[in-house]
This record gives structure tokens, C-alpha cells and sequence, in this order.
């Protein structure tokens, strides 16, 4: 053998969690003390595997008669032809083999911009998640509030936030070290704010064209919103597989909205979330024109044969 | 120890104070004693039980009429077994203690009566002469002394004493005012002159006042009898027959409703329907609360009478509301999120209810008169009875940044085209009030001005009291 090769004990998530380096071959791998490598598994056997090279020059892990042998992608065996993007299972531990010319990935652009994190962003958070909660009080206040009623409704709506952005950076600070506390609280005010504007133009939309779907189905752009957020936030763990999270995260979205669809379904016999566009907004909103009276009559005609169709001569079952 | 002789003490007291109290009570009148002791043999008490179980499920009263084995009562007694016949099924009982099962024959939604047969004979007090006989019922006189009998919680047989008062003009078909108690229990059974001639049937009293009841005047029972030979098959199934006849009672409801169109009155800047006549009555509000951002005033107007056909369906109603709010203080959008507010709500869907399917709704802006404004109208059907909806329409006004109008009529069991009628009519009375003054000048009969249409909060409230008419 004329080139080093590297034996990386990998963890479940997928990160490198130790790496050997070997100048000579073969290397034994096993939980006896006379190992190159000693696997703290008592999956393992006292001397579970060999990574040599066979006669062709390749690198092979061979099974030394193990109960448990050698998985890769679920198929077991005892004899592997080392393939470097693998990740081979002895007992519970799992190695990847590659040799010193093992070809790396090239260098990705580093776009993310570190100014959004820290203290700065914290300040930007609080800022918006108070110019939100703040409209939202003004937008409704009916009767004459004080400052002091705008400001309790801002500490309790700062409070909740802060318990949101707290556990996700305690588990920062669990996985990484670090709590990101500015970069996940930059998130949930995203978060806050977006969910504001889709709510208002949304609604203004609908009102504007009449498009009453807009206002009627209101789970859907909030369990988006929300996946959006939980898959930042996430991202922002330092979590590696960002499409299996992408995966995860879609699926669960997809889940939530199912589940909207099926109780909207069974309570109201609809799939909307509201029965009809309760929005009212100044004359000026308004770009669409009106039907007439003899438009709505037909309209209301038609309305027999769908009541009519979901009669039923037992109800009750 | 202490404590019982207290207990001793106590009741010994109250005996002692209820014999005294009984030494001292008026005798009871003679009439009344007269009656009950003859009239007693054909009275009834109802069960409605439950196939599975025998578990009591409503009681009422009932009475024989003449020698025969036919009986009157009210049809809300007997609901469950002429709507559901497969779950539930009837049982009498007399002041005697004798008990047998009772079948329903026939049954007259409109004024709460139906004919059961049961397995005894009448001895022939209570008397109902057929409609061409000579014999005639009796004319009643304001005043006049009437004697209910009947079942009152269940308790035993009983007679109560009051006077006539009259007809009660609220619902579209005659009820006799009794000024007397009728209690839960005593519904179904007879109500006679202290000749001993039946007046009418106890059917329910008034929850807020106080002895104000009603009978079903004896003449419909009369009729029914008449419709119902003695040897009848009972009917497998009633359902058609009450469809039949709630569409009987729309035709004559909406007739009277549409004999002359909507009242108009004005609303702040709007002019809007209303009906209100001898069997629907409005109420008004207003709010102008000097520190209040918005004023606001309201007219709303509600049939006061409904057709019991179960627990979850009472049906032949109409009610209409309106309510005007001008803005004071707001701003344009915080005005028209309050306008938002108030328009949420008001319409709902059931995929589970077992009378009606869900609603069926249209929803546009429309341009009618000189107004724009925001339309939500739904229909629902009976599941069980073919030709009947519910109707519900709500408008909001979208033409004004500073005043709102929300209306709402609400229809309940009405043939589908007389609801549209009704929603189109309604729908044309709504206008702008300037664009009628300057275009088509008021009529002096219609000038009412809101304000004197207002009333304070407490008659608003007297208003929902007095709709709850309670079935006995």
C-alpha cells in the first residue's frame, strides 16, 4: 500500500465523530484490546472486520465471522469492496473508509450574512414584533385605549415570543454551544410580520376582486408561515441535511393542511376555514364592479339543487 | 343528637304551621270540585317511551272523547313517536291506575293536536259535537271562568282554575288566552266551561309572565276529529303528512307577510324594510355615547309565534334585523374593521345537524337602488320534509367609508320560492336615504325617523323574553 487511508467513525445524524488515519494495511477493527480500531459496541465482536486490499488493489472490508456482520444500506454481508461514499455498520457503529486522494466537494460560496445574528439582529426583532403588535392593537382599538393598555398587550405578546425563541436557543446551545439567540429571534419576527401582511393583503385582495377564496381559507398560508419558520429555525441549529429537514418539514405542512381540510370537511361540510368574506373595507378598496339583483336571484336559484342533493332520508346515521 | 331534635323541632314547627295555614284556607270552590270528580274517569296521562329501555322520555295529558276510545292531546306530547315510530312508542295511564299503549292517528302541526286511540272507552263527559251537528260549542265570554285539568310535573291529576281572556293574535292561527296556571305536564289536556262543555286543550304558558297561557281552541280539535275515523289504520309514516301541512301554513303565513309590502324606515343614511304587524314585532336601539368612537342604532323585528314539530326543530318564523353605525372618531380603517367585526359570524354550516343539510350559500357584491353592498345569502333543506328551507340573507353596505349598514333577514321553513320571494323584496326595500329624497320624495307615512323607533336596552331585552312561549 503506497497512499494513507482515513477510517471515520461517523454519529447517527451523520457527522464525523472520530478519524483515524493509517499508513499501512490491513487495519483491524474490532472491541479486543490487539485492534487498530477499538469499537466501544458491544454489538461488535472481539474481531470483527479487516480492510485490505485484494488482488486487484482495491480497498475490501471482510467480515472476520461475526454474528452480527457487516450492513451497508441494509444489506448484510461479509465481504464489501470499499466504496467511499459508504457507510458501513459493524454492530451499532458505523465507518466510512476513504483513501488520501478521496475527491472533495468543491468550495461553496459562503452567502450567509453574520450581520443577521447577535445582538443586532435581537434589536431588529424586537423592533418588529413591536411595530406589529402595535398595529394590530391600533387597527382594532374601538374605544379609547391608553398607552399603558398598548404597552401591557405588548409585554405579554413579547413574553410568548421570548419563550418561542428561548427553547430554540437552548437547543442551540445543546447541539452547537451556541445560542443564536439574535438569529432565532430575527426568525420568529419574520415569522410575525409576514403572517401581518398576509392577512391584510390577502384580505384586501379579496375584497378589492372579489377572489373570496382568499379570505376564506386562512389555515393554509399560516401552517406555510409556520413551517417557514420551524425550517429556519432549524437550519439555524446547524443541522447539515437541510433536504431531509426540507423533506420533513413539507410533509409535516402538507399533514397539518390535510388534517385543516378533513375537520373543516366534517364540521362544516366545506373545505374552507370561514363560510363567506367578512372583510369590509373603505369604497376606495374596492376595483371590481357589482352584479345586479336579477345576477344574485340566479345565483340564489341555483342554490335548491345543492341543498336539495345533500338531503338525506336517514340524517341521523 | 342535638342536631335531630333540632330537626324535630323544626318540622314539628312547620306541621304545626301548615295546619294551621290549612284550617284557614278558603274551601275549594264547588265548581271545581264538581268538575274534577266527573271529569277525572276520562283523563290520561301519556308516556312517550323508548323502544329500548322503557325509558320515559316526555309526559303529557290527554282525555277521551265521548264513549270511544279516541283521545286528544297535543301533537308536541307525541312528537318523538309520530316522527321517529322505530324508536320510540306510547303508554296511557288513568286516574284509576289502568295503563295500556296508545297509537297516534292523526296529527295537526299547525295548532299542536293530535288523535290517539287508546284500549279504554270515554265515559261520554267530554263532548266534541261533529262539525254539522246541532249541538254547538260553547261561546266564551271575557271573564268566564275556565278549568284546565291535566298532569303538572308529573304529579298527579289535577284541576286549576283561571278565566278567558280572549284570542291571542301573535301566531296565524287562533289561541285562546287562559288567565289561569297551566304547568309542564298538564299539555294535551282539556280545558272546560263550569258547565262542563270543553273550551279548548292546554298547549303552553309564558315564561316571563305570570298564569298567561293559552289553549288550542276546541273547534280545531273538532275538526281533526272529524278527519279521523274511529277505525282507522294509523298512518306508518307522519312525516309527509307534516311536510304537507307546514307548506300548507307558509302559503298562509307568507300570504299574510306579503299582502302589503315592507314598512320603510329610516336608518341613519339608509332607508330599510321592516314588517311589523299583529304576529311580528320590532324593537329599536341606539348607542351615542358621547366618549364612543362610533354611533350606533338598530331595529330588529321577530315573529313571535313558531311551529313546534320536535326538540330541535321549530320552524314557520321570520325575524330581521338592522343595524346603522356611523363612524365618529375613527379612522377609515379602523372603522372598517369594525364594520369586519360585526359582519363575522352571523352564518354558520353543520355537516352533522339531523334536520338540515348545510348551507348552501352565494356570496357578491351587488348594486341595487342607489346602495352597494356586500350579499351573503344561504338555503338549507329539511332532510325530512321534501319542499322546506331555511333561509338566511346578510348584506353589508360597501359604499360609504364612514357609515355601515348590516342587515340580515332570517326565513325558516318556507317553500323555496316564496323564500326568494321574500329575499328579493327585502333586498329592493334597501336604499340610500338621500338618493330617495333627492330622486323619489318620501311618502309622509314612511318619514319615522329612527330615533323615535329607538328604545332603551331594557325593552330590546323584554323583547327575547317574551318570545319564550313555553310548551307544556
Amino acid at each position: 500500500m503506497n497512499k494513507p487511508i482515513f477510517v471515520e467513525l461517523m454519529t447517527a445524524a451523520g457527522d464525523v465523530a472520530q478519524r483515524f488515519r493509517f499508513d499501512q494495511l490491513p487495519i483491524r477493527i474490532g472491541r479486543a484490546y490487539d485492534n487498530d480500531i477499538i469499537l466501544d459496541d458491544t454489538y461488535a465482536a472481539a474481531h470483527h472486520a479487516i480492510i485490505e486490499l485484494n488482488q486487484l488493489e482495491e480497498l475490501t472490508l471482510r467480515d472476520l465471522g461475526s454474528v452480527n456482520a457487516i450492513k451497508q444500506d441494509h444489506l448484510r454481508d461479509n465481504f464489501f469492496v470499499v466504496n467511499s461514499e459508504a457507510h458501513y455498520r459493524l454492530g451499532h457503529s458505523e465507518l466510512r473508509i476513504r483513501p488520501i486522494d478521496y475527491k472533495i466537494s468543491t468550495e461553496k460560496l459562503d452567502e450567509s450574512d453574520h450581520r443577521w445574528d447577535g445582538w443586532r439582529a435581537a434589536i431588529v426583532a424586537l423592533f418588529i414584533i413591536s411595530i406589529t403588535t402595535l398595529f394590530e392593537q391600533w387597527s382594532t382599538d374601538y374605544q379609547e385605549k391608553n398607552v399603558s393598555q398598548y404597552l401591557l398587550t405588548l409585554v405579554g405578546v413579547l413574553t410568548a415570543v421570548a419563550g418561542w425563541i428561548g427553547s430554540w436557543s437552548l437547543v442551540n446551545r445543546l447541539l452547537s454551544g451556541r445560542t443564536r439567540f439574535g438569529r432565532h429571534a430575527l426568525i420568529a419576527a419574520c415569522g410575525l410580520l409576514i403572517t401581518a401582511i398576509w392577512e391584510t393583503l390577502s384580505s384586501l385582495l379579496a375584497y378589492a376582486f372579489s377572489i373570496e377564496s382568499l379570505a376564506t381559507f386562512t389555515a393554509h398560508p399560516g401552517i406555510f408561515i409556520a413551517a417557514a419558520i420551524i425550517y429556519y429555525h432549524l437550519m439555524s441549529l446547524g443541522l447539515k441535511q437541510s433536504e431531509r429537514i426540507k423533506f420533513y418539514v413539507g410533509g409535516i405542512t402538507l399533514f397539518a393542511s390535510m388534517v385543516v381540510l378533513i375537520q373543516n370537511y366534517q364540521s362544516s361540510h366545506y373545505l374552507r376555514d370561514q363560510l363567506y368574506m367578512d372583510a369590509i373595507y373603505p369604497p376606495a378598496v374596492r376595483m371590481s364592479g357589482e352584479i345586479t339583483l336579477e345576477d344574485l336571484s340566479q345565483d340564489i336559484e341555483g342554490l335548491k339543487e345543492i341543498a336539495d342533493k345533500d338531503r338525506k332520508e336517514h340524517p341521523e346515521d | 343528637m342535638k342536631l335531630l331534635s333540632l330537626c324535630l323541632v323544626l318540622i314539628s314547627c312547620c306541621l304545626s304551621s301548615i295546619t294551621f295555614a290549612a284550617n284557614n284556607l278558603p274551601k275549594p270552590s264547588s265548581t271545581a270540585q264538581a268538575l274534577f270528580e266527573q271529569a277525572e274517569k276520562d283523563l290520561l296521562k301519556l308516556r312517550v317511551l323508548t323502544k329500548n329501555g322503557r325509558s320515559q322520555s316526555s309526559v303529557g295529558s290527554a282525555f277521551l272523547i265521548g264513549t270511544g276510545n279516541l283521545a286528544v292531546t297535543n301533537f308536541h306530547v307525541i312528537s318523538q313517536i309520530a316522527l321517529e315510530p322505530e324508536t320510540y312508542f306510547g303508554e296511557y295511564k288513568n286516574t284509576q291506575g289502568e295503563s295500556g299503549d296508545f297509537v297516534v292517528l292523526a296529527v295537526d302541526v299547525l295548532h299542536d293536536l293530535a288523535i290517539v286511540r287508546v284500549t279504554q272507552k270515554g265515559s261520554g263527559f267530554y263532548q266534541i259535537p261533529l262539525p254539522d251537528d246541532k249541538k254547538q260549542l260553547p261561546k266564551l265570554q271575557q271573564g268566564e271562568n275556565l278549568y284546565s285539568l291535566g298532569n303538572p310535573l308529573d304529579l298527579g291529576f289535577s284541576i286549576t282554575e283561571g278565566t278567558y281572556n280572549g284570542l291571542n293574535t301573535r301566531g296565524f292561527s287562533e289561541q285562546y288566552m287562559f288567565t289561569g296556571p297551566v304547568n309542564p305536564g298538564m299539555s294535551g289536556g282539556p280545558n272546560i266551561t263550569a258547565d262542563g262543555e270543553l273550551a279548548g286543550i292546554n298547549v303552553a304558558h309564558r315564561l316571563d309572565g305570570e298564569l298567561v297561557s293559552f289553549l288550542v281552541p276546541a273547534h280545531y280539535a273538532q275538526a281533526l276529529l272529524a278527519k279521523t275515523p274511529v277505525d282507522m289504520e294509523p298512518p306508518t309514516d307522519f312525516k309527509p303528512l307534516i311536510g304537507d301541512q307546514l307548506l300548507e301554513h307558509q302559503k298562509v303565513m307568507f300570504n299574510i307577510l306579503l299582502s302589503k309590502p315592507f314598512e320603510i324606515k329610516e336608518l341613519g343614511d339608509y332607508r330599510v324594510p321592516v314588517r311589523e304587524s299583529d304576529q311580528v314585532r320590532c324593537w329599536g336601539d341606539s348607542e351615542d355615547g358621547t366618549e364612543k368612537k362610533v354611533s350606533s342604532a338598530g331595529i330588529s323585528c321577530s315573529m313571535e309565534s313558531e311551529i313546534f314539530v320536535s326538540d330541535s326543530l321549530q320552524t314557520g318564523h321570520i325575524s330581521m334585523s338592522h343595524s346603522y353605525m356611523r363612524n365618529k372618531k375613527l379612522n377609515a380603517w379602523q372603522f372598517a374593521k369594525l364594520a369586519g367585526q360585526r359582519f363575522a359570524n352571523q352564518v354558520y354550516s353543520s355537516a352533522h345537524s339531523s334536520v338540515l343539510t348545510p348551507a348552501a350559500c352565494t356570496e357578491d357584491f351587488v348594486q341595487l337602488n342607489n346602495l352597494k353592498m356586500r350579499v351573503q345569502v344561504c338555503a338549507e333543506a329539511y332532510h325530512k320534509f321534501t319542499g322546506l328551507y331555511d333561509f338566511t340573507l346578510i348584506t353589508a353596505s360597501s359604499d360609504d367609508a364612514d357609515s355601515s349598514l348590516q342587515s340580515m333577514i332570517n326565513i325558516r321553513g318556507v317553500a323555496y320560492d316564496t323564500g326568494m320571494k321574500l329575499i328579493n323584496e327585502f333586498l329592493q326595500s334597501l336604499s340610500r336615504a338621500e338618493f330617495d329624497k333627492k330622486k323619489a320624495p318620501l311618502e309622509d307615512d314612511t318619514k319615522e325617523d329612527t330615533q323615535n323607533n329607538s328604545s332603551n336596552s331594557s325593552s330590546s331585552a323584554s323583547a327575547n323574553n317574551e318570545k319564550d312561549a313555553h310548551h307544556e
